[in-house]
């Protein structure tokens, strides 16, 4: 450990890092920085690491992950969204998500006296909203709603996808086999939602996925953890003390999109009217 | 980047994934399907005017087939990925099964073709030398003689295979229809019609294919057509034809009757965004007149003249008929936004990957196929349709 | 090989079986190992995806170094806005432990136009809910609170935590109390 030499890190097995971790945990994390032992952030992740913040979701890290038995859930309330496009800011970046695509966006919904909807979402909500100027009808609620992978249990894309290169990994996300996916775009017919795209760069389908890469390492969502008003929640439905598990076990109306078609999403949303789609 | 939008769509539809390509995909297999049954009308069902076009049409119909792929593999975000639908086909998929079907349906349209022409195929051996004489060789599998006994057992074989040869093609190209027919997500194609129209308009796309080209080869080679065999063609395009607007106006007329909500968003399309493409030309030009056309070849008798004019012409309205219904119904069905409240635009490149030329160069290229193979396989042998024996 | 009148027949057979046993086999050899492990698809794709790196992390890690600042952020009403939001991911800014870039600080116009992305009164949709979000007119505003039209929000307002200054003013000279009164804080 003293010597600064360049050799090449030694590999250990996860049995190995959690005896060293024991033993000194400071000095172990020095090891996989300074590059002497050879280890994934995963590795050291799930061996109870401190190369992470603080757990956002409880219960996710380590041992007692058991891939085959958790349930998620999002809620979106939309009394809450204010329309600030963080969420839609914090998605870019954390995917590089090309231009004019998005896996996740806010649109904005006004509806005049007379019942005419009038929705937009410029850019997908990427550089917030300014004023509406071409309405000159008196509006009687105004609204936004923010949109993203509703996660079904009965995912079409899932369904029609021909190589299964799109899935639902077994704790119930919906995600896609970037190294498989033939980018045919069938998936992207049969989304009921349009959340999902071919992506220009990778020639692959691509969509959100409720930031797995972030949940498995115990975090929120980009977009959940930048929301500054809380319009979106995200939880793990085992534990009793999650908002989202008080919600779906409360008296709140929740609805989802496009009921109609039976896809039992996993997305659902808080003071939804009637006429969002 | 809003230019042609109409209303408010979702981010994701400013781009039309399926495009040009994606028409063509069934344009050609359902010529594939069409030109098969046509060529099984005489094998199965002996209708023995059709004889002269029953070797062409299987031919036509393996050349279509073979450049069937072409279009999907020149789509794909990665065609050398291609073969992970038939490495793990997935159970669910309505488009995993498509590998299968149309591999499957190759094999089983080249063991008709080697049957059918088999002693043609040992007649060119022997008179061949060479390379050409090779290739007999293997395409014969090492048979080089005919016995009256073998031709009878080709008979039965080359009837099985036509037999399940119907069933298989309705099945490639109905299955093809339920790709589109199969998609709830977008209201234009969510039917169960859409099998039976696009099976019906595959039948017309291939009668008219093979009409069109029997006249055209027959003009080339400087022989006349076979009348009887023209006239029965075109009875049989007025019929498929028939049956197939009847089956694209009622699934339009039963949405347009009970007016739930999507048709709302149907009519929207076919008022608008569609309305030239489809009403105008799918429905007006290019159905109108060939059905009045059609009519007066069949119910008439017209002189044999007018009939080899008239038969190729009302045999090409046809196929672009086709073209444009699939156009209307791959591109239509995508240009409504899924928000319910919007159409998006779809412009067709000229040049581009997916575009017009390179369509076009995907639509010419079955016929160069065809022309090789017909110097394999001749198309009519011996040369004279009417000294032909077997 | 004696030809009969189904050698061909049999040859035809013979070829159609090898071609089936090539798919087979060449499904065999080519179905990725951990595919169908949970269901019709490759396990391993789970891992990939597990594999992505982490572009955001939380406001805790950035507390880790800038105590001072995160101190009153978390105490003020700007508690709920991330710091990668204005300041940008993580990920561009450490990497293992070495600072590998410097994040952006909002300056001049940008402050107003980021500050009005959320409290702009003007798009009608938001909320109108002051445990929500406090809305304001732009520039009415700076005319109701009397200060000169070219004011920058942050010039009254403590950007990490707004209401620091207005409080500690309140505090000081109770005679020159908040013209918008009740609705501050």
């Amino acid at each position: 450990m003293s010597s600064r030499s360049k050799a090449r890190p030694q590999v250990i097995d996860k049995e190995e890092a959690r005896r060293l971790i024991d033993r000194d945990r400071r000095s172990f994390i020095k090891k996989v920085l300074g590059g002497a032992i050879a280890g994934s952030l995963l590795m050291v992740l799930e061996a109870g690491g401190e190369l992470l913040p603080p757990e956002q979701i409880p219960g996710i890290r380590g041992e007692k992950y058991d891939i085959t038995k958790r349930r998620f859930a999002f809620v979106v309330d939309i009394t809450k969204c204010i329309g600030c496009g963080s969420c839609c800011v914090a998605d870019k970046r954390e995917y590089n998500v090309p231009d004019h695509f998005a896996r996740t966006w806010i649109e904005r919904y006004l509806i005049a006296e007379d019942g005419e909807v009038f929705v937009d979402s410029p850019d997908g909500g990427l550089h917030g909203f300014t004023p509406r100027t071409d309405i000159d009808k008196p509006i009687r609620d105004a609204f936004f709603v923010p949109k993203l992978c509703n996660m079904c249990k009965e995912a079409p894309c899932v369904q029609v996808c021909p190589v299964g290169a799109t899935f639902k990994t077994p704790d119930g996300f919906v995600i896609i086999d970037y190294k498989r996916c033939v980018g045919c775009a069938y998936c992207v017919q049969a989304c009921p939602y349009g959340v999902r795209y071919i992506h220009p760069v990778l020639h692959t389908a691509d969509k959100c996925t409720w930031c797995y890469h972030r949940v498995r390492r115990g975090l929120l969502p980009a977009c959940v953890n930048a929301c500054p008003t809380k319009a979106r929640k995200f939880g793990d439905l085992n534990d009793k003390d999650s908002e989202v598990y008080k919600i779906l076990h409360g008296p709140s109306i929740l609805t989802v999109l496009k009921k109609e078609m039976g896809t039992e999403p996993n997305l659902y949303y808080l003071g939804a009217r009637q006429e969002v789609i | 980047m809003s230019e042609g939008i109409l209303g408010f769509i979702f981010p994701n539809e400013f781009h039309v994934h399926w495009s040009f390509m994606i028409v063509l995909y069934p344009y050609i297999t359902g010529i594939i399907a069409g030109a098969f049954i046509m060529s099984s009308l005489y094998h199965v069902f002996n209708i023995k005017a059709l004889k002269p076009v029953s070797r062409f049409s299987l031919i036509f119909a393996f050349a279509f087939w073979t450049c069937c792929t072409l279009p999907l593999l020149n789509h794909l975000g990665h065609p050398e990925r291609a073969f992970n639908m038939l490495i793990t086909p997935s159970p669910t998929s309505a488009m995993a099964g498509f590998g299968y079907i149309y591999g499957s349906y190759g094999l089983l349209l080249i063991g008709e073709i080697l049957l059918v022409y088999r002693k043609t195929l040992v007649d060119l051996y022997h008179k061949s030398s060479g390379f050409l004489k090779k290739i007999y060789w293997l395409l014969t599998f090492g048979v080089t003689e005919v016995t009256p006994q073998s031709l009878e057992a080709d008979k039965k074989v080359i009837k099985f295979l036509a037999a399940i040869g119907i069933p298989w093609a309705c099945l490639l190209h109905g299955y093809v229809g339920f790709i589109f027919g199969g998609v709830k997500a977008v209201h234009w194609w969510f039917t169960p019609l859409m099998p039976v129209v696009f099976l019906l308009s595959a039948s017309v796309s291939g009668i008219a294919g093979i009409v069109l080209l029997y006249v055209l080869i027959m003009k080339y080679r400087g022989e006349e057509p076979d009348i009887n065999c023209l006239k029965t063609c075109v009875k049989f395009l007025w019929g498929f034809f028939i049956l197939d607007l009847t089956m694209e106006l009622l699934d339009i007329g039963a949405h347009a009757y009970l007016r739930v909500e999507h048709w709302h968003v149907v009519a929207g399309l076919l008022a608008g965004p569609l309305n030239f493409t489809f009403w105008k030309l799918q429905m007006g030009v290019f159905s109108l007149i060939p059905f009045l056309l059609l009519a007066w070849l069949s119910l008439f008798n017209v002189s044999d003249s007018t009939l080899k004019f008239f038969a190729p012409l009302v045999s090409l309205m046809i196929l672009i008929q086709v073209i444009l219904m699939r156009w209307n119904v791959v591109i239509g069905g995508q240009l409504i936004s899924k928000s319910g409240r919007g159409y998006t635009h779809f412009h067709l490149e000229f040049l581009g990957k997916e575009g017009l030329l390179v369509g076009l160069i995907i639509l010419a290229l079955p016929l160069v196929v065809l022309y090789v193979l017909s110097k394999i396989f001749p198309l009519w042998y011996p040369a004279k349709p009417e000294a032909q024996a077997s | 090989m004696q030809v009969g009148s189904k050698t061909h027949l049999k040859r035809m057979g013979l070829v159609l079986v090898a071609i089936l046993a090539l798919v087979v086999i060449g499904r065999i050899v080519l179905t990725p190992g951990t595919f169908g492990r949970y269901g019709h698809y490759r396990a391993g794709a789970i891992d990939d995806e597990l594999a992505r790196p982490l572009v955001h992390e939380t406001d805790a890690s950035c507390k880790e170094c800038h105590e001072w600042d995160a101190s009153y952020h978390s105490k003020g009403k700007h508690k709920v806005v991330s710091c990668e939001f204005c300041h940008g991911p993580a990920a561009t800014h450490v990497k293992d432990g070495k600072v590998i870039g410097h994040l952006e600080v909002q300056k001049g116009g940008d402050i107003n136009r980021l500050c009005l992305r959320c409290h702009n009164k003007a798009v009608k949709a938001r909320p109108h809910n002051e445990k929500v979000i406090k809305l304001v007119l732009y520039p009415d505003h700076l005319k109701k609170q009397e200060v000169e039209p070219d004011h920058l929000c942050n010039q009254c307002h403590l950007v990490h935590a707004p209401l620091e200054y207005i409080k500690m003013a309140d505090k000081m000279f109770p005679m020159l109390k908040d013209k918008e009164g009740k609705n501050v804080q």
